[in-house]
Parts: structure tokens; sequence; C-alpha cells
């Protein structure tokens, strides 16, 4: 969705009153504003590059994909962080992170005093904090947490420190419902799954 | 990513072999293997938990925490050597930095065991069906092994097992326990953490379990004592 917009969003202000959305020529209805086009239509990676002058090659979609934020080493942020890109914490936060697209990760210089909530998080660094993911969650072999781990799937390499519980289920599924854990994991691994393939965006 | 592919891959087949912690792992071989009768027997005690809360005062390890998610159990870990060792140095530090003259810079260790445990094991009571404590209790500190064990009881159901290995002669080296199978762990060396404080006895092990009501021990060829205790 957010690489979508981006496409669709033209290069001025300018550019936009002079060509009206209606004389596009990829889009079908004549009648559809621009905006509106934006909200209806759906495109996948393949549909984007239709009404792109230039088709987009893959190294331009790859960089769309990938847009990361960074706080580096020495900055240190108090507040809440929400947003939809990939972000990096190689500094100090402390304050709920929440990203509804993208990756989280905290690098080996990075500190955490805050829950994480995203599709997918990586630590390298220190947190305290719980950490809930959509997709997973990869704990680096320097990484020391503290706090519960709530993913449909886990990576923990030799050397990690985790002091909390870890549930394997889809956030807002509970974990601890009457049927069986096994039989919970299973379909919920193969449900993200076949999200992350539709749309979230992968590096 | 290239891991997440890889476990939906194995995901299914998660039960049967462990999954490796990643390509760059060595292969565990015999000789770091240990054939664990007292983890089978805590598994038999406890299977009856569908759900059960277990946890494991270890280091954490991918293939431990699959095992036991894949057979249904809620696993919580708190490596408490590791705890132990961060919570000394911090005092150590906060010691060195204190000024002289500071009537509160001189502690005991029976505070700092008090002190720890403040934040350590923090956890309600009657919490856990199962506590796993490979390489732990003979590592503690004399003033910190009781509180530790009243704590843990604490925190345990009525019926939960404990199980906890013991070393009958001085360990050459540290090692760290990867559940591999529901009757094979993995060793793997690790910098010590902590000092072997001493080697007890087999009543010795029954004492410092004194309140719990029904025990059991294993020796195993390598001279690992392992006891399994029931609340």
């Amino acid at each position: 969705m957010w690489r979508r917009t981006e496409e669709l969003k033209p290069s001025s202000p300018g550019a936009d009153a002079a060509e009206p959305a209606a004389t596009t020529p990829t889009f079908d209805s004549p009648a559809i504003p621009r905006a509106d086009a934006a909200a209806r239509f759906v495109p996948a990676a393949p549909v984007a590059a239709a009404f792109n002058p230039t088709p987009a090659t893959a190294p331009d979609v790859t960089a769309a994909m990938n847009a990361v934020s960074t706080i580096s080493a020495g900055l240190k942020i108090r507040g809440d962080i929400s947003g939809s890109c990939h972000l990096v914490i190689e500094g100090e936060t402390h304050g709920k992170i929440h990203l509804a697209n993208g990756r989280v990760t905290v690098a080996p210089s990075g500190r955490v005093n805050a829950d994480i909530v995203a599709p997918e998080i990586v630590i390298d660094g220190h947190v305290q904090g719980n950490l809930q993911a959509r997709d997973s969650v990869r704990l680096g072999p320097a990484s020391h947490v503290q706090g519960s781990v709530l993913t449909p799937r886990i990576r923990i390499e030799d050397g990690a420190g985790l002091r909390g519980k870890v549930e394997m289920a889809r956030p807002g599924h509970p974990a601890d419902s009457s049927s069986g854990t096994k039989s919970a994991a299973v379909p919920v691994d193969a449900e993200v799954s076949s999200k992350a393939i539709a749309g979230a965006p992968r590096s | 990513m290239d891991w997440t592919a890889k476990h939906r891959q194995n995901s299914t087949a998660t039960a049967r072999a462990p999954v490796k912690p990643g390509p760059e792992a060595a292969a565990p071989t015999a000789a770091n293997m240990r054939v664990s009768n007292g983890l089978k027997e805590f598994l038999w005690l406890i299977s009856d938990n569908g759900q059960g809360k277990i946890l494991d005062l270890g280091a954490v390890f991918q293939s431990t925490v699959m095992f036991f998610i894949e057979k249904g159990f809620r696993l919580s870990t708190e490596d408490l050597l590791r705890s132990w060792k961060e919570f000394l140095h911090a005092e150590e530090e906060s010691l060195r930095n204190a000024a002289v003259g500071d009537g509160n810079a001189r502690v005991s260790q029976a505070m700092l065991a008090g002190k720890f445990l403040d934040t350590a094991l923090q956890y309600p009571e009657d919490h856990f069906h199962g506590v796993l404590a490979w390489d732990l209790f003979d590592y503690l500190d004399a003033e910190l092994l009781p509180r530790v064990m009243e704590r843990i009881y604490t925190v345990m159901r009525p019926g939960g097992a404990v199980l906890a290995s013991f070393h009958s002669r001085a360990p050459e080296r540290f090692n760290r326990y990867k559940v591999v199978d529901s009757q094979t762990l993995e060793l793997v060396p690790t910098p010590t953490l902590a000092v072997h404080a001493r080697v007890f006895q087999n009543r010795e092990i029954l004492d410092i379990f004194g309140k719990f009501r029904s025990s059991k021990t294993f020796v195993g060829r390598d001279q690992v004592r392992e006891a399994l205790l029931l609340k």
C-alpha cells in the first residue's frame, strides 16, 4: 500500500494541476480523480509498473520498499514511535515503538526501554520491554531481551539472552486458547506466511 | 528472509528434529550429546498438564524453545547464572564508584542475595508446572542457594516437577544445555559464568529440596547426577 501511494504521488503540485488525474491514460475511468483512484486501486507490483511512464526496474522497486529510518548511536529519544517503514535503532529509545509495516532492528549498540510492535523484529542489542511481531522475531547472539515475546515464528541465535516468556501465536489470538499450542501454531504460521507474500515489504 | 522460510519448511518437522540455530553453528557430535533419563521422566510427569508452563533457568536456545512449544507447553526463560553474574558486576561497579567512607559501601553476601532476588525470579505463586535447572544449584553462592530454592518452591504449582543436575566431581568445563529430543541434551561449551561452588552428595541434594514431597535421582556415565523432584 505505502509503495503504491508513493508511485502515484505527483512530482510537484504544479504538475498535478496541469495534468488532471482524469486524463491519466493508465486509469480506465476518466471520472475517477487521482486521489480516489489511489484509494480504490490496490495494485500489486506488476500493476504499479503499468502506470509509470517508464517501467520500474527491480532496483527501483526494492529501493522504495526498503525505506529505512535510523536512530543513530548517541541519539536518545523519549516518546512513542510509529510509522510504516523499516526502523534501525542504534541509539536509545524510551517509548513504545509501533510499526504497521516494516522491520524494527535494534543494532548491537541500540537500547530500547519499551514495548515493540511490528511485523518483523530483529534484536542485536538490549531491549527491556515486550516484543510482539506479526511475522517473526530474531534474537541475535549478542541480544539481551527482558520481556515477553509473542510471535508466530522465532529465531534464537546461540548466545542470545532472554528473560521472559515465549509465546508462539499470532498477536491478538491468545496463545493459551483451549486447543493445544501445536494445533494452533501450525495454521497461524501458514496464515501469516501467505500474508507476508501478498503484501508485507520484505527485504 | 531466508531464516523464516527455512523455519516454515521445517515447522512440521520440528517435533521430530530440532531446528539448527544457524548455518554457522557447529554440528553436534556424539561427544557433546548426553542421554537424559531425567528429562524423559520430567516430560512424563508434566505431560498431563496441557498448555503447562515451564520455567527454564538456563540459557535460551532455539531448539529448547521449539521442543517445548511444539509439545504444547508455554516456556519462560531466565538465565539465572547470567543474571547473577551481571548483578554482581553491577554491584561491583557501584561499590567502586561509591564515595570513600560511605557506610552503604559494605555489603554482605546475604544482602547481595536478597537484593538480587528483589528483581530475579519474579513470578506469581503456584505458576509453573515444571522448572529446568541444569548446572545451576551447585554453582550458586551458599547464601543465594536456599533463597533461590525457596523462591522456586513458591512459584511452582503443587504437583509440579523440578529437573536439576549436579556434578559428582568438579567439572572440567562450563556447559549450557540444549534440549535435542525427549531424552537427549546437547552440551554447549561456554565461557565460565560462575565457579563451581561445591559437590553435593546425594543426601545433601535431597536436603536442599527438603520441602519437596518426592524425589528421584539418576547418575549418568559422565558422573552428572540428575534430580527430579515433585512439589
